[in-house]
């Protein structure tokens, strides 16, 4: 168990070393690729054991960090003294939900990077972004394994880190800026999650820990080991989060608990791009060819949510926050619905799509239901690397990145095209596929069959999360309608220039070859959601603590059949008007702008760095240099410090300068004798 | 087993070097390699003492405490004070240490190409090596005091030889600056000994006598804090060093970065915590003020500037708040952030300057609007750059992050409002970080008004590829040499805890 989590963990930075040993294009790729199916089967060895492990969870950590912290009480607010030694390190714990998450991780990456490499083969950029890739991954994998939340903060900072450099690697004027404004997002959400697990450390650690520990070990029925918190061990801290809410933490109340979990909220909404951030997937969508697919469906989803999944005991205990997180996710799934509505660009478009999901997902967790959010998540991860694949592709060979081009596509590539619209299928989550059965989850969830039934929001946050999932799925099945529609219509652009443009590039593509990784993660997308909601609910369900009760069987089958006749009434409406369906791009009316974030990252940086720097510009010119400038002068007048002649001068200075100095001294060391001559033992002698 | 002359090589072998290079020849080419090739060995003799001699200390973290290899010989005696020549290092100054002998071969690296005023130049780095070296490896106040000035002028000759526009003034600027806080430094350690009645210098024994109290202890203090915020170039006193770096040639700039906050911050927890805590704990308040100041001044700074040079240096100052912040908490831990993240300055402030240096020169500007994106085609600077920046803001795994870390767990068990403030500031660093980038590697290069910056080669790569290493290796292996620092640290911790009480007692 140790090696293959130890392989899954490294083969990542593995595959990135030995793409520098290699002097091709394709050598970087072997490389990379190569690792990339060594940690997909080692991460499937892992989901293996551990299924067949049951509920005996492994774990250890390689330390490499030990140091101590200790906080003395004098200028503590409230004589905090820390954990004598707080060891920190990489390691693994090997769960129900990590294993999963190592898989899914694994997974998308391999897809993805196989999609890169024929993307790239002939660009010089390859080797650079397939690495970037391969951090990406690194980063995501550190924190779904992550046996602590310190390993979960390292993680979720290399996941940004190289997410953002990997948007920034895009060629055009607006990669760079794209990846400034996501970095900056994501950037946030890290530090705040530096925030919290600081908080967690001085409010959960050292004294605290040790008798919140015996309280625990006093008040269980059966004997209770838990490991030693002090690095931040997630699973001690499962158990002194629930013991805090009994009072069997001393000193730690709700506030703490509420402030820890705000922060770790904050993060993963960050991450997941949740409003008023949702400009980070516009960001992470802007990245070269299918690496948009990787850095959406890994970093912009996986991360957050598992952020989410591996703090779910805080999240429940305090009081709040996932009422909080419903509202927020609501709000997001509905504002991206009605952005990818209004979208014509095709890469935006999945951008939209992705965000809706993931929105959907943290919902999931909201409504007290980590399984059908991971369930959800499966299926739109690979929906989205499967749809950002085949858009990237379309867009880098045939030159068609709009849905208004979308007609002589259908003309001249259709197989490519059905692709593109399995792929949305699978997103939207239409008769049975892909996403349907993690919808049907979430909704059932809001419906209130979770299970866990003191868990669930009051019901007024359900029932607003019903309705804005409902919505929102009509929105999404609506704007997947009208691709397929426009498509299918067959019509070419008003432009004939253009039109004959797209017609030539549409007649050098290659088919479906140059696309199977696409084509197989659309594929698995669309069965994934047949897969993997019974898998996790029948095989892990039981490790995951979900117990859906036979009185939650109504309310599931009422959200099967919301989720089956949903999107089948947007398709009908939009069937009904697919003459009106416009193809000519329109401008974008004004308040577009603020809904997709633009104007919001302008105002943001505007007023929050902008107005702030620009005032501490002019007290600087005007105060603080015009005041050290005076000092100068009059001190220079004091001792003649200016020079009298310009080739003289530095000999002037620093004999001036030298003599400033003695002469201070010298003025002190009289004042202080003058003043102490009296005081025992001291004086000049 | 260290041997007891290791500090004196370390120290005092750039000296011998110094004089080596004024009696060179510079007549012809192959005379002013041998110039560069004798600089070049100067400096890596301390390196490779310090890293075979005395970094396998590290090893045994139990004697972070006690100086080692210590050399303790009388010198001047007869006087109110004594003056030792003692050498010695333990956890708070070993790293430090370390680290200044391993950026100076890396600065002579980057001077490689330097062409005028060959032996002047290289002689005064090299004396410059010694007050740095000096003053992490003293364990005397007194010899603090000399190799705490000792590089000022050199530093303002290499200045004001660089002959660029602003360069005078900003020798000027900064002779004024750091004699100002050498005389602090001196007027301060005067009254702590008049005011106390020790006639010793030795910094064990001025660290665990009883300290002034009252108002002289206050007075002390502040000339002490004084001092070393003008050595780091804290708020307000900044200029010196903003300007200093706009104004000098690339190795210039680094050699600053490297005399300042590092002396600065380290100054401030051997002398001015250890040897005054009753001061040190009644100014609290305006110290933690001064460090946000700092971190926001900086960093909005950082934020509006054009000038390239003058971005980055608005940056470093910014760093500077966090390692004020790190003092101002006076437990071990934050005490062991400041220095760790001091120590980490030393290798990512020259990596972020030699990039922006690189640039500057390779362009002839010094505007960042007009590059946009022109370096996008110079990955390995585009590498150093994110590196440098990187370790400065706290990403993982690189050698800013320990101390950054450290500094924000400890602060937020002390002063809470004002950690989540600083963590804003480092968030106003990212933003800083990511415009320069921006303008400088991935705006669109169609639009740069100057031809594609070349990427780094030769003895500039070779300098980057040290300080970049350095900042990797000591960024992943942070826990080897963190324990040191906090067993040299717990002393401190430990004299400022056993006068809190007294300290709040008068407060109330």
């Amino acid at each position: 168990m140790y090696t293959v989590a130890v392989a899954v963990l490294l083969l990542p930075v593995a595959g990135l070393a030995m793409s520098y040993l290699a002097e091709t294009r394709r050598g970087v790729a072997g490389a990379v690729v190569f690792t990339s199916w060594l940690a997909l089967v080692a991460a499937v060895v892992l989901l293996g054991a551990v299924v067949a492990g049951g509920r005996v969870i492994h774990a250890a950590t390689i330390t490499f960090w030990s140091f101590q912290v200790v906080q003395t009480p004098f200028n503590a607010a409230a004589a905090t003294v820390l954990a004598q030694t707080f060891n920190v390190g990489m390691g693994y714990a090997a769960t129900p939900t990590a294993a999963v998450l190592a898989v899914l991780v694994t997974l998308v990456t391999l897809l993805c990077e196989l999609q890169m490499v024929i993307q790239f083969r002939r660009d010089p950029r390859l080797g650079q972004v397939v690495r970037l890739g391969n951090l990406v991954s690194f980063g995501a994998l550190l924190v779904v394994l992550a046996p602590g939340l310190f390993q979960l903060l390292v993680g979720f900072e290399i996941c940004g880190l190289a997410a953002a450099l990997l948007v920034g690697s895009a060629l055009g004027g607006q990669a760079g800026a794209a990846a400034r404004s996501g970095y900056l997002i994501w950037r946030a959400g890290a530090l705040s999650l530096l925030l919290g697990v600081a908080f967690i450390y001085v409010k959960f650690s050292g004294p605290i820990a040790t008798a919140a520990a015996a309280a625990i070990a006093a008040a269980a029925k059966h004997k209770v080991v838990l490991p030693t918190p002090d690095g931040l061990n997630l699973t001690a801290l499962d158990h002194i989060w629930v013991a805090a809410t009994q009072g069997l933490v001393h000193g730690v109340g709700g506030r703490s608990l509420t402030l820890a979990a705000v922060l770790i909220l904050v993060a993963a909404a960050c991450a997941c791009g949740q409003l008023p951030g949702h400009g980070l997937g516009r960001s992470l969508g802007s990245a070269p060819g299918a690496a948009a697919g990787l850095a959406l469906a890994v970093g912009g989803g996986v991360v957050g949510i598992a952020l989410l999944l591996q703090t779910f005991t805080l999240l429940r205990v305090a009081s709040g926050v996932l009422p909080a997180l419903v509202v927020l996710a609501t709000l997001t799934s509905v504002v991206a619905a009605v952005l990818a509505f209004r979208e014509h660009r095709l890469r935006r478009l999945a951008v939209w799509f992705a965000l809706s999901q993931t929105a959907w997902s943290l919902a999931g967790i909201g409504l007290g239901s980590p399984a059908a959010a991971l369930g959800l998540l499966i299926s739109s991860a690979l929906a989205t690397a499967a749809l950002v694949g085949v858009v990237s592709s379309l867009g880098r060979d045939q030159r068609v990145d709009s849905i208004d081009q979308l007609g002589a596509a259908w003309r001249l590539a259709r197989p490519t095209v059905l692709v593109l619209l399995a792929a949305l299928a699978a997103a939207t989550g239409v008769v049975g596929l892909g996403t349907c059965f993690g919808h049907v989850a979430v909704l059932a969830a809001a419906f209130g069959a979770a299970g866990h039934g003191s868990l669930m929001p009051p019901a007024l946050f359900r029932v607003v999360a019903a309705a804005g999932e409902i919505v929102a799925m009509l929105l999404l099945a609506a704007a997947a309608a009208r691709v397929a529609l426009i498509a299918m219509r067959g019509e070419e652009s008003a432009d004939p220039r253009e039109a004959r443009l797209v017609r030539r590039q549409l007649a050098q593509g290659r088919g479906l070859r140059p696309l199977w990784p696409s084509v197989a993660a659309t594929a698995l997308a669309l069965v994934s959601g047949l897969v993997s909601l019974p898998g996790i609910s029948i095989g892990l369900g039981g490790l995951l603590g979900e117990k859906a009760g036979s009185t939650a069987l109504p309310l599931q089958g009422a959200a099967l059949l919301v989720v089956l006749v949903a999107p089948l009434l947007a398709v009908v409406v939009m069937a009904a008007r697919r003459r009106n369906l416009a193809i000519s791009r329109a401008e974008d009316p004004p308040w577009l702008a603020w809904a997709d974030g633009t104007r919001l990252a302008i105002s943001a940086d505007a007023f929050g760095f902008g107005v702030p720097a620009r005032a501490v510009e002019v007290a600087q010119a005007r105060g603080l240099s015009a005041a050290g400038d005076g000092a100068a002068t009059a001190l220079a007048d004091l001792v003649r410090l200016e020079p009298r002649a310009a080739s003289r001068w530095f000999r002037w200075n620093v004999a001036s300068s030298l003599v400033t100095i003695a002469g201070l001294a010298l003025i002190v060391a009289l004042v202080i004798w003058a003043a102490t001559g009296s005081h025992p033992g001291s004086g000049l002698p | 087993m260290p041997s007891d002359l290791s500090l004196t090589v370390i120290v005092f072998a750039p000296l011998v070097g110094a004089m080596i290079v004024l009696a060179l020849p510079v007549r012809n080419d192959l005379h002013r390699f041998r110039v560069r090739t004798t600089a070049l060995f100067a400096t890596a003799i301390p390196f490779l003492v310090a890293l075979f001699d005395l970094l396998g200390a590290v090893g045994n973290p139990g004697q972070g405490s006690i100086p080692q290899p210590a050399i303790d010989a009388p010198w001047l005696r007869g006087f109110f004070f004594q003056l030792d020549y003692h050498l010695g290092t333990d956890g708070l100054s070993l790293l430090l240490l370390v680290a200044a002998t391993a950026i100076f071969p890396a600065l002579v690296l980057a001077s490689w190409r330097h062409r005028e005023r060959y032996r002047t130049y290289f002689a005064l780095l090299l004396l410059a090596e010694v007050g740095i070296t000096g003053a992490f490896a003293t364990q005397d106040l007194g010899m603090f005091i000399i190799f705490f000035w000792f590089p000022v002028v050199p530093l303002a000759l290499l200045l004001a030889l660089g002959d660029t526009p602003g360069s005078r003034s900003a020798a000027r600027r900064l002779l004024v600056t750091q004699s100002l806080s050498a005389a602090a430094l001196i007027a301060g350690t005067l009254l702590l000994l008049l005011r106390t009645g020790n006639t010793t210098l030795n910094f064990s024994t001025l660290s665990t006598v009883k300290a002034a109290s009252g108002t002289p202890g206050l007075i002390v203090e502040t000339l002490f804090l004084a001092a070393f915020l003008m050595r780091m170039g804290a708020f307000p006193f900044h200029r010196w060093f903003v300007d200093g770096v706009a104004s000098a040639s690339t190795p210039v700039g680094m050699l600053l970065a490297v005399s300042s906050l590092p002396v600065g911050g380290y100054a401030l927890v051997r002398i001015a915590l250890a040897m005054e805590p009753n001061g040190a704990l009644q100014l609290t308040v305006p110290l933690l003020a001064i460090a946000l100041i700092t971190l926001f001044w900086g960093g909005l700074s950082a934020r509006s500037a054009q000038n390239l040079r003058r971005i980055a240096a608005h940056f470093l100052v910014a760093v500077g708040g966090l390692v004020i912040l790190g003092v101002a908490t006076f437990s071990e831990t934050s005490l062991s952030g400041a220095l760790y993240l001091s120590f980490a300055y030393l290798f990512a402030a020259p990596l972020l300057l030699l990039v922006v240096g690189a640039i500057c020169d390779r362009t002839l500007l010094s505007k960042i609007l007009p590059l946009a994106g022109a370096a996008a085609s110079a990955p390995r600077l585009r590498l150093f750059f994110m590196l440098a920046a990187a370790s400065l803001t706290g990403i993982p795994l690189l050698v800013g992050f320990p101390g950054i870390f450290e500094i924000v767990v400890s602060g937020l068990a002390a002063h809470r409002v004002v950690t989540a403030f600083a963590v804003l500031g480092l968030l106003l660093l990212t933003a800083a970080w990511w415009r320069l980038g921006h303008r400088v590697f991935t705006a669109n290069p169609d639009n740069a008004e100057v031809v594609a910056v070349a990427d780094s080669t030769g003895s500039e790569f070779y300098s980057g590829w040290v300080l970049a290493a350095a900042a990797i290796l000591f960024g992943i292996f942070a826990g080897y040499f963190m324990p040191y620092t906090v067993q040299g640290t717990a002393l401190v911790s430990a004299r400022v805890a056993a006068v809190a009480p007294a300290a709040h007692a008068q407060a109330k």
